[in-house]
């Protein structure tokens, strides 16, 4: 399911235009990154948790050539699924 | 900050964003989150613009071992969902981070040439010094060669055997003066032969430092020659008085010798590991003293410390050829040795004879400590400029080579070059980048290597 037939859906799902729904959604993920950026954590139950991490510098080698690299630490944006909802896809 | 967010903070959030209703906004958020559960129960995946791709994906299922048991059980495969977030929301998040960049490290290969670079300068050092002190030496022997020759012409007549070597450099300066003490010291000499076997073991030793006999009666030689005769007489009231019967010039200085040469001993003991100097110092002063006795005391400083620099020129000649030398030394010193024992026989003392022989044995000691000190540091000198690797060129293609397993330029920088410190030119001749990264089958062109200085 791709970008615009997850609007479509929602959509129809809240009885909204297309539109009104692409821009409901650009809202919320707007929300989504204002709040990671600070630190935020996003618990939604029955979905998951939408949050950040910490990854610490590292080496790591070019296997090709065996180049070695210090990559530097970087924050990423996580997301670590329910338990809910990984036992719906489990059985 | 660091707050935990739950369902309803998002849709209030989301609701002051978008300036609608909490309720309105709630329902939304619900309808969101449950769309994309059941989009990735029916399709798998579900990608939304600026937030990401939520997938499901298998695991496989794999075997393991239990724990407490060590059975063999396997780990069923199961779906699992993962979440690859969208650039701009990795960008954002990451933004505090984004200065770093990732950095080549490069560890192992830079060390190697400021060492080598070291190598150099220190050659150049070494080498340069060793030069001046040549010249030193060859300039300095030349003088010297000519003047002393006067003293040993004397003896000439009672020691045969060395002769024909002195002779040839005979001084015309003075041959009238030393002629009229020579008749003199004459008789006293002829006594003095047998007494030469008893310093003997001296004579072998000095043959090695030449350079420093020839040198000291080269100073004094025309002032003190006029001297002697004006001075003689006073001392002998003096200091000799019971030898005035013999030969009334030549015993003062002789006894003043003995003394004043057992001094110097002493001193260039302490001062230098002035070696055989010390013996030399002892033979040599009867032939100097006849010029010295009264400015005596300001030349044997000058004197001692002329040894001792000529000692050092000497230590390094030593190693080398002192062949021609040594011939003209060794007759000047057993002259020197006749004279002494003349001394000692004229004044009957024969302690200090004694005392020359008893001293013999401990410079011969520090004679050979000195030199083998001497030639480690020159061997040591020489290990470091063989060491230098960067007097070399690239010249050409020689072999190419095919890289083994376990393989590195230095292991095959020793097979071609036997030394494997020349395994930068392999790396530089094939432009490689990463010298640790051979691998296997990887052609490696062995360059020529010629000589860049002669």
């Amino acid at each position: 399911m791709n970008n615009k037939e997850f609007i479509t859906k929602l959509a129809k799902r809240c009885k909204l235009s297309p539109a009104e729904a692409a821009s409901n959604v650009e809202g919320l993920v707007a929300a989504i990154t204002e709040g990671l950026k600070e630190n935020d954590q996003f618990n939604i139950s029955g979905f998951g948790v939408i949050e950040v991490k910490m990854r610490k510098e590292r080496l790591s080698v070019n296997p090709k050539t065996g180049q070695r690299f210090l990559v530097p630490p970087k924050v990423v944006p996580a997301f670590r699924p329910s338990n809910k909802l990984k036992d719906k896809f489990n059985g | 900050m660091d707050a935990k967010l739950n369902h309803s903070d998002l849709s209030a959030l989301l609701a002051k964003e978008l300036n609608i209703s909490n309720t309105k906004s709630e329902q939304f958020t619900k309808a969101f989150f449950d769309l994309i559960i059941e989009g990735l129960a029916t399709d798998g995946i579900v990608k939304i613009n600026g937030l990401g791709t939520f997938k499901v994906t298998d695991v496989a299922s794999r075997g393991s071992v239990d724990v407490n048991t060590g059975a063999k059980i396997e780990i069923k495969g199961h779906k699992k969902l993962s979440f690859v977030p969208a650039e701009s929301l990795k960008d954002e998040v990451n933004r505090p981070f984004a200065m770093f960049e990732p950095v080549e490290v490069d560890d192992t290969y830079q060390d190697e040439e400021p060492v080598n670079e070291v190598v150099d300068e220190t050659i150049v050092s070494v080498e340069q010094p060793s030069v001046p002190v040549d010249e030193i030496e060859e300039e300095i022997p030349v003088e010297e060669t000519v003047l002393p020759v006067e003293q040993p012409s004397v003896p000439v007549e009672e020691i045969e055997e060395e002769m024909p070597a002195e002779e040839t450099v005979l001084p015309v300066e003075q041959p009238s003066v030393p002629v009229e003490e020579i008749e003199e010291e004459m008789p006293v000499e002829d006594t003095v032969l047998p007494v030469e076997h008893s310093s003997a073991p001296v004579e072998e030793i000095e043959e090695e430092m030449p350079v420093e006999e020839t040198v000291l009666p080269v100073e004094q030689p025309s002032v003190p020659v006029e001297k002697v005769e004006e001075e003689v007489p006073v001392e002998d009231n003096d200091i000799a008085d019971t030898v005035l019967a013999d030969a009334a010039t030549v015993p003062t200085p002789e006894k003043v010798v003995v003394e004043s040469a057992d001094d110097i001993k002493e001193h260039t003991k302490e001062t230098k590991p002035a070696e055989p100097v010390a013996v030399k110092v002892a033979k040599n002063q009867p032939i100097e003293e006849k010029p010295k006795e009264k400015g005596g005391k300001k030349w044997l400083v000058i004197v001692v410390l002329f040894i001792a620099v000529v000692l050092i020129i000497g230590n390094r000649l030593i190693s080398g050829d002192t062949g021609q030398v040594s011939d003209q030394a060794s007759s000047a010193e057993v002259n020197a040795v006749s004279s002494d024992n003349r001394s000692a026989n004229e004044t009957k003392t024969p302690e200090t004879v004694d005392v020359q022989e008893e001293i013999v044995p401990e410079v011969i000691e520090e004679v050979y400590t000195f030199e083998m000190v001497d030639e480690l540091a020159s061997r040591n000198v020489r290990s470091i400029t063989v060491a230098d690797t960067l007097h070399y060129v690239s010249a050409g293609e020689w072999h190419v080579h095919k890289v083994a397993e376990d393989e590195t330029l230095v292991k095959i920088a020793n097979k071609y070059y036997g030394d494997k410190r020349l395994w930068p030119y392999l790396a530089k001749y094939n432009n490689l980048a990463n010298p640790n990264g051979l691998s296997k089958n990887m052609e490696i062109v062995v360059p020529m290597l010629k000589a860049r200085r002669q």
